[in-house]
């Protein structure tokens, strides 16, 4: 893969919209999901996905094969991410439930092919995850994305996040601890769905 | 080392990131600490829940919007085309008389079980922040609103929802006329429900055209024809009620209820935390459902503003409270003059704004 990408990214510097497209296809995965777990909801994750590529088109020019063409691709994305957070853009969907003190019910949904009851099921459990995931701060979602969600290695994110090792260990400890802290404090949204282990069990 | 240094680790410890020295002292550690043996637990569980989140893939239509985007740049390097100075201004003026519009989606094509959705609403709440903003970034806003959905059994239901106006992406010649541009504008739509015990509904985000000048958005979600009206002026309201209740969530509730009961819509303000509500319901029914609102607490005012503003002529803003009309009918919401507020009634509708003490 590491190869055909050499060839495309090479047509694609020299203009080939089509080279691009299928790096487009290749990564697009990669690159949506990375913005869909950092922005929380699908308008802005098709919204920042476009924008990294559009970025990483436009920056083809000074690539220079130090990384691969992915490695470098994921780290314009949290960039893009980061550009986010200084913009401070947040789309928050409220729900008229959510206002009347019931239980948070409207928000943009993944809409897969399973039946209903499935669709619920993991609805749920996602849905509390990444309710996690949005109520941390900026920093701490991207960093964790990165890491949890993308699988950056620590020299990958110090690169890219333009910090040293030492920054990224320590952030990306905070990060987990608060992540922790409210899978703990809301473990009545986890605890149905998922068996947890040893003595926390039931 | 203690404890507190230890969690410091227990991070990079997770992942193998220590030092081999480091590693063999949090080890050690380790082996006679069961606090901390807990909190790597901890961790590890919380880290498991969302590197287990499985992937969400982009919708269809990503390539191919990416892929005229590309095409619009032409060629490596060059910086991006600047339609968005043009539709800021316009989009600020609409995000500013926000306050009403007109939902029609058919869902029958994403939901089997649910026929169609559809029906007046009033927003709630618009953000209009980021309408404010520097040109490059404007164009986006959020509205709150509900609407009374036909479901598969035919009973009505309230729908909460919301809507989000993505940053208006810039389409079309530079040259074409200022009015009628027409700009993709992300929406995404979400429906929440009421108190029923229905499925969640979703709707997967798509681009929808909207057509400036006030005109109707329209576009697709998953295929089914989607139609948005934009924005038109506030409704008067016809009370303004006070009311001291002793719990004022049932009250929220209670209202809302009598609402819908009385073939209306009802709409709750974020903004004051849901104390301040706006009720809207037929002309004939007026004198009744104030009476059934003060009975849910002790009136503490009742306002009535000064109609004087002449009935305007029915525009065509259609409130539907029966089931709602077929889902690609054209909504031809009054041509409204972006940033002009006229005070039109939807005909045979009246608005009590009630506030909740």
């Amino acid at each position: 893969m590491q190869t055909d990408d050499d060839h495309l990214v090479k047509q694609s510097r020299e203009g080939s919209l089509d080279a691009f497209d299928e790096l487009v296809r290749r990564y697009q995965g990669k690159v949506y999901n990375m913005a869909y777990r950092f922005m929380g909801n699908h308008a802005d994750a098709g919204d920042l996905a476009q924008d990294a590529f559009i970025r990483a088109y436009q920056a083809l020019p000074s690539f220079r094969g130090e990384s691969s063409f992915a490695t470098w691709l994921y780290r314009i994305t949290a960039n893009v991410c980061r550009d986010e957070i200084r913009k401070q853009i947040r789309r928050k969907v409220v729900s008229l439930d959510e206002i009347m003190g019931q239980p948070g019910e409207g928000k943009v949904l993944a809409a897969s092919g399973p039946t209903p009851e499935e669709f619920l099921d993991r609805v749920e459990l996602r849905d509390a995850v990444q309710r996690h995931l949005d109520a941390l701060s900026g920093e701490h979602r991207l960093i964790l994305v990165m890491r949890d969600i993308q699988g950056m290695t620590y020299e990958e994110i110090a690169a890219s996040l333009d910090c040293t090792l030492g920054t990224v260990k320590s952030r990306l400890n905070r990060a987990r601890q608060a992540l922790k802290k409210r899978v703990l404090e809301h473990r009545e949204l986890i605890e149905g769905e998922l068996r947890l282990p040893g003595k926390k069990g039931g | 080392m203690r404890c507190r240094e230890i969690q410091e680790l227990i991070s990079a410890y997770f992942d193998g990131a220590l030092d081999p020295s480091v590693k063999d002292t949090v080890d050690a550690h380790l082996k006679g600490c069961a606090a901390c043996r807990l909190e790597l637990e901890d961790l590890s569980v919380a880290v498991g829940l969302v590197r287990n989140l499985p992937p969400v893939e982009p919708p269809v239509e990503f390539g191919p919007t990416l892929r005229e985007r590309l095409n619009s740049l032409n060629k490596p390097g060059r910086p991006q085309g600047t339609l968005r100075g043009l539709i800021a201004g316009r989009w600020s003026a609409v995000a500013a008389v926000a306050a009403s519009f007109l939902l029609v989606v058919g869902l029958a094509g994403v939901w089997p079980g649910l026929a169609r959705f559809g029906g007046a609403g009033r927003l709630a709440g618009v953000n209009t922040e980021m309408a404010d903003r520097a040109p490059a970034d404007a164009g986006s806003f959020e509205a709150v609103g509900s609407a009374p959905v036909a479901g598969a059994d035919g009973a009505q239901k309230e729908k909460t929802f919301s809507i989000n106006y993505g940053d208006a992406e810039e389409k079309g010649e530079a040259d074409a006329p200022a009015d009628k541009v027409a700009v993709k504008v992300p929406v995404s739509c979400s429906f929440g429900q009421g108190q029923s015990e229905n499925a969640k509904i979703a709707a997967t985000p798509h681009r929808i055209d909207f057509i400036g000048g006030g005109e109707a958005a329209r576009g697709t979600v998953n295929g089914t024809p989607v139609t948005v009206a934009a924005p038109s002026p506030p409704m008067p309201e016809r009370a303004i009620l006070d009311i001291k209740a002793v719990d004022p969530g049932a009250a929220v509730r209670h209202i809302s209820d009598i609402a819908r009961l009385y073939g209306g819509t009802v709409s709750v303000d974020p903004e004051t935390g849901g104390r301040e509500m706006t009720v809207t319901i037929p002309d004939s029914r007026f004198e009744e459902v104030m009476a059934e609102i003060s009975k849910t607490g002790t009136v503490i005012s009742d306002e009535r503003p000064a109609t004087d503003k002449a009935a305007e002529a029915p525009e065509a803003q259609e409130t539907s409270i029966a089931p709602a009309p077929l889902p690609d009918q054209k909504m031809n919401a009054a041509a409204t003059q972006p940033g002009a507020c006229s005070q039109e009634r939807s005909p045979g509708m009246s608005v009590i704004k009630i506030i909740i003490e």
